[in-house]
């Protein structure tokens, strides 16, 4: 019901009590400042209508022909009504910046640690720029809302004491005034369906400038690359008019609310300097009255106004909480079970009928069954796309599998820890992310308390110290953002380094040399062979060279494990393995070389 | 490039206002609306001293008052109607200000050097696109709106006032000076914690950023809850920031002062009416007159508010945009010719501007190579080998030494000219959050479905594009977050295939792809691109072997270069790569085959 933004498909729909009740949430640890804040507004509601009543007393008095000095007190008194009323004010307005600011940074922090807890499912189909304006625009939004709510309120109790005033004062005056409300209202009801209209589609076009505009800078080197700025820049230039476009239809909306408003009220005026003359003239009020009348008029129509108006935002501000709500409670399937298992782990691992999609309809996994015993070294082969990673992901339980189950130690992945599971697994990801800061940083990243002895000993393993000494800085050089100042082979090092420095049990090798040469690779396993020892390893890997001392290899196909066994016995099998392994060296050989040679040379 | 130069001296204060300027039509229309908006808004307490005037005399007529009444209500709704105009026109300029803001940063931000978005980080960038732009938006509308309205209202009501009573009117000229003096500190007050606002919120979007660009290695090592201390600590610092500033603007007490002069102003004018220098009904209109300026005294602290946090941003987006690091362009370039590309790299040497010392990345590399001809680089990592390809592509300039393509120097060539000629598979592959055929089609838009596929079956990607159930529509992630790292790579050659290339450079290209699909997509792409002149940067050692040029690189040197079976005999880092694999048994298999 609510906006007509372009849905996420993480957004869904809050009833307005939820939302109310939510916020009320995010207040009540402020009970107390939001009772001042109430009992302020109201008190400078009073006040309000006492400056005006002191001119129109002083104007009784002038009109009698008394002194000067008579008007004084009067005088007196409005001064100090003003600066009291300014004082409630500011001392309003400090409140409301306290409270508000808390309540931004609380809802900001919540978004934060519940994105921390997001499915990785979530990550890989939102875009980046989307998530983050939801982290900052919409909190934003947010605390503007907080703000006028408090704008609202003071306003509510302002006309509320100025219309009993006023009637009071001269009950026939005050219902030409109270005539106006209803059109007020009506204007208010019209412009806030407009409003909502065009300002859903104008934030929906600022979304998509920044998505592309995110976009555009972080592949600057392929659009470089393909020359293809000229092609970016029209892009953009058509969703950047876009939302100019939207605007100007908003600003009609946004802009049109006060003047017309303004031109009620001055209706308001007439019927008051008309209606209010004729009273005298039948002398049922004195001169005096519309005076304060058309004093008061403007404190009674600018709130009028603004409470209808600020009826609006508020609806945005409603918007905007949907939106950040949404995030918040955005379904997780992976979170820490209940009775959560910690337990130092062995490392042995059984995957039992293991089905996995990640789109529905798409099966990755089909019937995945394997047995890795403790302190095994383990290989899986496959063509590219067969689900290698996949079943590294599963392990470290980045997504939760389809049917079937995994187990480590006899202990179902759902049923630990998941900070213990996932600490006690070191995964060298294939797409290696380093993270800007220093290259120690990076390397700590595991284990922030390792010893300079423990880092230099991974970095020995990885064969990384010669290029890490070479570089200005050494261990402190600075990295740009995804490690940038090293190469691509340099990065993965250094992947590798973190994820050896955090000790695991199990580790998953997912191409962790393919960014290197044969050369040193071959160093690199030959380090790595002690450190292996006693732990369970796996490793993924296309260079067959690499894999070829593994206790075991598992050959995968489409989904599915196809094949079993140690290289001497799958290369007597003559399978799948037979195959991948003979190309993979008959494309070394001689033979073949000749043979592409010659469709090269041809 | 040209006209750059000629703004370097422009300060950001200027380059906001000449952007602000540059809607002449829009401007002359707002600011005349704003008049009648004013003068409307001035009149009307004339009129309101004129019922009182009359309603004081003993004989009323109700037709004189019937007569004003109906002009204040005319004054009215003129005033409104022109306040709408010129709102909306102020909302208009300042959207098509912030509109063309956006499009200058965006087009600077894809004509800076490599070197600059090496160093600038993307939620930076973004922080600025964003946030910054928003806030120079505000500061025109309703920022620049009010201060109109303010210094107009001022200019009438003031001159109003003169003209009814000269002598109260002084009153007004005493405050003056509280007005400026307050004003002015309130301005001083704000500025640096606008900045710091600016700034703080930038370091939270760059924080924000990484941390969801980086969510698998953070999920990897269990680091949640350390990020989410650290994020808390960035939020505080902005919710400190915040509240400072809020605090300062709630204090604005220039509004007290107008509450003073109103005061004193009526209490004076009483002295004059019982003195009878004053009417009473002049008295009235005075006072009301004086009332318009509370609301100009209110807005005179919006714009302040608004113009320090404007003008804050204005400099973040200004400064960024000045750094003179653009790839500089021939001013008469030279067309690239020729059919394939013969190289030459002549004393080339290059060392990244981001380290302290300045450790050479490329270091005197001389080579010529022949057109058509398949180059293969080899050398650990960090060697240089990337970095040789970027110089090829001008992504960044050497230091020293030059490169020639068919003769021509790089540097005599049109950018682009010279990037269309040159297919490039580089070795992070970056794919759009598209479709695969967009990204496939990304250096050529106008591409057929055809050719997408005809370039998509020679990378071997057809078929498990195909077992997609949206196949060439389907969506991938981030980054191709949602494909296999062979995927990737395979619609990384697709793409820069569907350009037809005179150069082809795959930067280790196929590292996660298996043999015998790379197997398959050589001899795909050998057909395909007969006599082109291809670098390939590969760990793979039957590719080296196959090469017509080997260039051995170490530590940006190049060692050595030539055929494999030359290299084999003479070059020890060579013979490394090779003797540990000849340990292995793919002699058995060569007696077998
Ligand atoms: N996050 C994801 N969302 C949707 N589909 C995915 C995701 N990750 C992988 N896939 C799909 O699952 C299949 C298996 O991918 P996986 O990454 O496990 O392959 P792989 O064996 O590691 O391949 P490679 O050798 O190329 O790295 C692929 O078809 C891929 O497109
Ligand atoms: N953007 C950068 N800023 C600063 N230094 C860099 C940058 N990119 C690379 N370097 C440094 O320049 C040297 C050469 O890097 P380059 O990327 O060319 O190596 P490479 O031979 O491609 O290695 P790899 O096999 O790992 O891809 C390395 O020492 C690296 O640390
Ligand atoms: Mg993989
Ligand atoms: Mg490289």
């Amino acid at each position: 019901m609510r906006g007509f933004e372009k849905k996420e498909s993480y957004d869904r729909q809050y009833s307005d009590k939820d939302l109310i009740k939510r916020f009320f949430k995010y207040l009540s640890p402020y009970f107390l400042m939001v009772i001042l804040i109430i009992l302020g507004v109201v008190a400078t509601a009073i006040i309000t209508i006492f400056p005006p009543t002191m001119v129109q007393n002083a104007f009784d008095v002038l009109e009698a022909n008394a002194g000067w000095t008579e008007v004084l007190p009067f005088a007196i008194g409005y001064v100090l009504l003003s600066l009291l009323s300014w004082i409630f004010q500011v001392f309003l307005g400090i409140i409301v910046t306290i409270v508000t600011q808390k309540i931004i940074k609380q809802i900001q922090i919540e978004t934060y640690i519940s994105l921390q807890e997001h499915d990785l499912l979530f990550f890989d189909t939102e875009s980046t720029g989307k998530i983050m304006s939801r982290v900052t625009n919409d909190t934003q939004e947010l605390a503007d809302m907080l703000n006028i709510i408090s704008q609202f309120l003071s306003n509510f109790f302002i006309l509320i004491t100025v219309l009993i005033w006023m009637f009071v004062v001269n009950w026939r005056l005050s219902f030409v005034t109270i005539g106006m409300a209803p059109f007020v209202m009506l204007v208010a009801l019209i412009f806030r369906k407009i409003t909502r209209m065009t300002t859903g589609d104008w934030r929906a076009a600022i979304g998509e400038v920044n998505a592309s505009f995110q976009e555009s800078v972080s592949g600057i080197s392929i659009a470089k690359a393909f020359g293809r700025e000229k092609k970016s820049k029209e892009e953009f230039e058509v969703i950047n008019y876009d939302t100019y476009r939207y605007a100007k239809k908003r600003a009609f909306a946004v802009m049109g609310v006060y003047p017309l408003m303004d031109g009620i009220s001055v209706i308001g005026m007439f019927g008051i300097t008309l209606y209010g003359s004729s009273l005298i003239l039948g002398d049922l009020a004195s001169p005096s009255v519309i005076l304060l009348f058309l004093l008061l008029l403007n404190r009674f129509i600018y709130p009028l106004v603004r409470v209808a108006s600020q009826y609006s935002t508020i609806q945005s501000g409603f918007a905007a909480m949907e939106r950040v709500f949404s995030i918040i409670d955005a379904e997780k399937e992976i979170t820490n079970p209940l009775d959560s298992i910690i337990k130092k782990i062995d490392g042995q691992i059984s995957f039992e009928k293991v089905y996995h999609q990640y789109v529905e309809g798409t099966p990755v996994l089909k019937d995945i069954n394997m047995e890795i015993q403790s302190g095994e070294s383990i290989a899986i082969v496959g063509h590219t796309g067969v689900g290698k990673t996949t079943i590294a992901s599963l392990l470290m339980r980045f997504y939760d599998i389809y049917e079937g189950s995994i187990k480590i130690d006899g202990v179902d992945v759902r049923d630990y820890d998941l900070q213990c599971l996932r600490s006690q697994i070191g995964l060298v990801s294939q797409d290696v992310f380093l993270f800007s800061g220093t290259v120690l940083d990076n390397i700590k990243y595991g284990h922030p308390n390792a010893t300079l002895e423990e880092i230099e000993k991974v970095i020995d393993i990885v064969d990384a110290k010669e290029f890490i000494d070479a570089m200005p800085d050494g261990f402190e050089t600075e990295l740009g953002e995804r490690g940038k100042g090293l190469s691509a082979g340099q990065r993965q090092m250094i992947s590798f380094a973190r994820t050896l420095l955090s000790n695991p049990r199990i580790l998953i090798l997912d191409e962790a040399t393919a960014a290197v040469d044969a050369y040193t690779e071959w160093k690199i396993q030959e380090a790595l062979d002690s450190l292996l020892a006693d732990r369970t390893s796996i490793v993924i890997a296309h260079r067959l060279t690499t894999i070829k001392n593994s206790d075991r290899i598992i050959v995968m196909d489409q989904g599915k494990i196809v094949e079993e066994g140690n290289h001497e016995n799958l290369m007597k099998d003559e399978g799948l393995y037979s195959e991948l392994y003979e190309t993979y060296f008959k494309h070394q050989s001689s033979e073949w070389i000749s043979e592409i040679s010659e469709v090269f040379t041809d | 490039m040209n006209q750059k130069g000629s703004r370097k001296e422009m300060s950001y204060k200027k380059w906001f206002f000449k952007h602000l300027v540059k809607e002449k039509l829009l401007s002359i229309v707002l600011l005349i609306f704003l008049t009648i908006y004013i003068a409307t808004t001035s009149v009307t307490p004339f009129f309101i001293g004129d019922i009182f005037g009359e309603l004081a005399k003993e004989n009323r007529s109700f037709s004189i008052i019937l007569r004003t009444a109906l002009l204040i209500a005319l004054a009215g709704v003129i005033r409104a109607a022109a306040d709408f105009v010129q709102s909306y026109m102020n909302e208009v300029l300042a959207h098509k200000v912030t509109k063309n803001v956006t499009e200058e940063f965006y087009n600077d931000m894809l004509e800076k050097s490599q070197e600059f978005h090496d160093r600038i980080k993307v939620g930076d960038i973004m922080a600025r696109a964003t946030y910054d732009t928003r806030q120079m938006n505000i500061f025109i509308s309703p920022g620049l709106k009010f201060l109109f309205e303010a210094s107009f209202t001022l200019i009438f009501s003031v001159s109003f006032m003169i003209w009814i009573s000269p002598k109260l009117a002084l009153l007004l000229a005493a405050a003056l000076p509280f007005y400026i003096i307050t004003i002015y500190d309130y301005y001083k007050k704000l500025g640096p914690v606008s900045k710091a606002q600016v700034e703080q919120n930038s370091i939270m979007n760059i924080r924000l950023q990484e941390s969801i660009t980086g969510i698998r290695v953070i999920r990897n090592f269990v680091k949640e809850k350390e990020e989410i201390k650290e994020f808390d600590y960035e939020t505080d610092r902005l919710r400190e920031i915040n509240t400072k500033r809020g605090i300062i603007s709630a204090k604005y007490y220039p509004i007290a002062i107008t509450t003073l002069v109103i005061a004193l102003s009526f209490l004076w004018g009483s002295n004059l009416v019982t003195n009878g220098n004053l009417s009473l009904d002049d008295l009235i209109t005075f006072v009301f007159l004086m009332m318009t300026l509370t609301m100009p005294t209110w807005q005179a602290g919006r714009v302040v508010t608004q113009f320090q946090i404007g003008m804050a941003a204005a400099k973040r987006i200004y400064e960024m945009k000045e750094r003179e690091e653009y790839v500089p362009e021939p001013s008469t370039p030279t067309e690239w010719s020729g059919y394939q590309g013969s190289i030459k790299f002549d004393r080339l040497s290059f060392s990244y501007k981001s380290g302290s010392t300045r450790k050479k990345a490329l270091d005197k590399i001389n080579l010529h190579i022949s057109g058509g001809s398949t180059v293969a680089i080899i050398g650990n990592p960090g060697s240089g080998k990337s970095t040789l390809i970027k110089l090829l592509m001008r992504l960044y300039d050497p230091t020293e030494g030059k490169i020639s393509i068919n003769g021509i120097e790089i540097k005599d060539m049109c950018l682009s000219n010279l990037r269309e000629h040159i297919g490039v598979i580089e070795q992070e592959v970056f794919l759009f959050s598209k479709s695969i055929r967009d990204n496939i089609a990304y250096g050529k838009a106008e591409a057929t479905l055809e050719e997408i596929e005809a370039v998509a079956k020679l990378a071997q990607a057809h078929e498990f594009i195909m077992n997609f159930e949206n196949g060439y529509d389907t969506i991938v992630g981030e980054r191709g977050v949602t494909l296999s790292g062979g995927q990737k790579q395979r619609i990384a050659i697709a793409r820069a295939l569907l350009v037809n290339p005179s150069i082809l450079i795959l930067d280790d290209a196929s590292s996660a792809i298996d043999a015998e699909t790379e197997r398959k997509i050589q001899t795909a792409i050998a057909n395909v691109l007969k006599n082109r002149t291809t670098f390939v940067i590969t760990h793979r050692l039957a590719t080296i072997k196959n090469a017509d040029l080997i260039m051995v690189m170490r530590n940006g040197k190049l060692i050595d270069s030539g055929a494999h079976d030359d290299l084999i005999l003479r070059n020890p880092d060579y013979r490394n790569l090779f003797e540990r694999f000849s340990e292995l048994p793919p002699i058995q298999i060569k007696e077998g085959v």
